[in-house]
């Protein structure tokens, strides 16, 4: 474990200029964004700036699609994949690895873009019945019931982004088997993964519907005729085990076909 | 045991062949110089070794075990081409590499960083081609490892920093307890490094031995036998 902890701390010190210029790009866009908010909502639309601020989060999804990928073909690029390789480590821990600092990143990023978009909100004038209308059905809920919507929506987040990550990891692992046209193969494994994920997720939510699964809270209904339900989020189950199959199986191509 | 043995080895690259039915026992406790000139399957050799590339066909094992991370343990590995994480500092490869094998003595390394008169804080990306080179055996020589697998270690290397690799691994080497195997096709500079030789061309084995036995038989010097069956 002492070993997978340090390829842990290898991988986010190798990403932090990454993260960090992230970072600063977002602060960046965010702080102009602020500034403009009580230009713009005096002369054009108070709700400008609010939706402009959403763009890190494009970023991030973009970056997230790609992440598994590069953080792969670097090491091959660089030959590191020669180092990284001959230590005692399973290819799933080198894998578990990059996994963990690429989803600790995007969520460092998502954070601060989070706070961002919080920080334009205050300083916009939306007007109030854009704010009651996207709020309402939030505040219908118990402190502790919201509380528990935030805790699962970010749970499901963070194993989403896991998943994506994973598929990237998984393409490139499986187009290394053939070195002179990995990329290509990679590209044909991506595609095709996504388009199984696809097909195959609502078998898999059906397959996991019978077993217990986390849910978010949600009131339908107005005033006293207002019921409390629960959403199960199916995609939970899925989504976990995707990724593990995904990590195995690269994690073992890794140890037994790839040539470094 | 022998400390690294292959039974007909075959490793192919699309149309080439790298290494064909290779069959090869190395004893332990040996400083082995694997001679063969460029593109005659060293690198694969060692890098099967050292479990980073797969053979086509064949069995290999390290210390009568099949390539696993149980024998990359004690493996130490220094490749032909750099392999280093280039934003690191020296320092920081040397933490790095004690920190993922339990065999790596801190104190060796710093000596060995002394010795070799390199700096601790200066970025590996600000490297020179020879001090690259001290650091590989640095890294693979402060280690504990049973079996060193050294692929190059003197290709692209200035004349002075060739001498200090050599003396290092000559001073370094654990006589009975480690077998070093050392690629290269500069034999005249290393062969009174070798106890034992394999020599190596086009994916065979064409000649095999003790360095010793073999310069008395065909009185001649490796060099020489090098020109003669490569």
């Amino acid at each position: 474990m002492k070993r997978w902890w340090s390829l842990v701390g290898k991988e986010w010190r190798g990403s932090w200029t990454v993260i960090l210029l992230a970072l600063a790009a977002t602060i960046g866009f965010d702080t102009w964004l602020a500034i403009k908010a009580p230009v713009w909502s005096a002369r054009i639309n108070g709700e400008l700036a609010f939706g402009l601020s959403f763009i890190p989060f494009v970023g991030i999804g973009i970056a997230a699609l790609v992440v598994g990928y590069y953080t792969m073909r670097n090491e091959w690029r660089d030959r590191t994949s020669l180092q990284l390789l001959s230590y005692p480590v399973s290819g799933t821990g080198i894998l578990w690895a990059k996994l963990l600092v690429a989803v600790l990143g995007l969520g460092l990023i998502t954070v601060v873009a989070t706070v961002g978009t919080w920080f334009v909100t205050q300083r916009s004038s939306i007007p109030y019945s854009t704010i009651m209308s996207a709020t309402e059905d939030i505040l219908r809920l118990k402190a502790w019931e919201r509380t528990l919507d935030i805790i699962w929506m970010v749970v499901c987040s963070i194993l989403g982004t896991a998943f994506i990550v994973a598929v990237g990891l998984f393409s490139f692992t499986i187009g290394t088997i053939v070195p002179r046209i990995s990329g290509l193969i990679a590209v044909i494994v991506y595609g095709l993964t996504w388009y199984l994920t696809f097909a195959f997720a609502p078998h898999a939510m059906y397959a996991f519907s019978f077993v217990p699964n986390p849910g978010l809270i949600v009131y339908t209904g107005l005033g006293p005729m207002a019921a409390r339900k629960v959403i199960p989020l199916l995609p939970f189950w899925p989504t976990i085990m995707g990724t593990v199959i995904l990590i195995l199986i690269a994690g073992k191509i890794l140890e037994l076909e790839v040539d470094a | 045991m022998p400390a690294i043995e292959l039974t007909d080895v075959h490793k192919r690259y699309y149309r080439s062949h790298a290494l064909r039915g290779v069959n090869l026992s190395v004893d332990r406790g040996k400083i082995v110089g694997l001679l063969g000139p460029n593109g005659s399957g060293k690198s694969t050799l060692l890098r099967i070794c050292a479990g980073l590339a797969s053979p086509t066909s064949g069995k290999v094992q390290v210390h009568g075990q099949d390539i696993s991370i149980a024998t990359k343990a004690i493996t130490a590995y220094i490749p032909d081409i750099d392999s280093f994480y280039s934003w690191m500092t020296v320092r920081q490869a040397i933490a790095f590499e004690s920190s993922m094998f339990d065999d790596f003595v801190l104190a060796d390394a710093m000596d060995l960083v002394r010795e070799l008169k390199l700096d601790p804080d200066n970025k590996i990306s600000s490297l020179s081609k020879g001090q690259r080179g001290r650091l590989k055996l640095v890294l693979a020589m402060s280690r504990r490892a049973e079996l060193v697998l050294m692929d190059e270690p003197l290709s692209g290397i200035d004349p002075p920093s060739r001498t200090v690799i050599l003396e290092t691994i000559a001073d370094r080497y654990r006589a009975g307890e480690q077998t070093i195997i050392m690629s290269t096709h500069e034999v005249l500079e290393s062969e009174k490094l070798f106890e034992d030789v394999i020599f190596l061309s086009e994916g065979r084995i064409v000649l095999t031995g003790e360095a010793d036995r073999l310069r008395a038989e065909r009185g001649k010097s490796l060099n020489e036998i090098f020109a003669e069956v490569c």
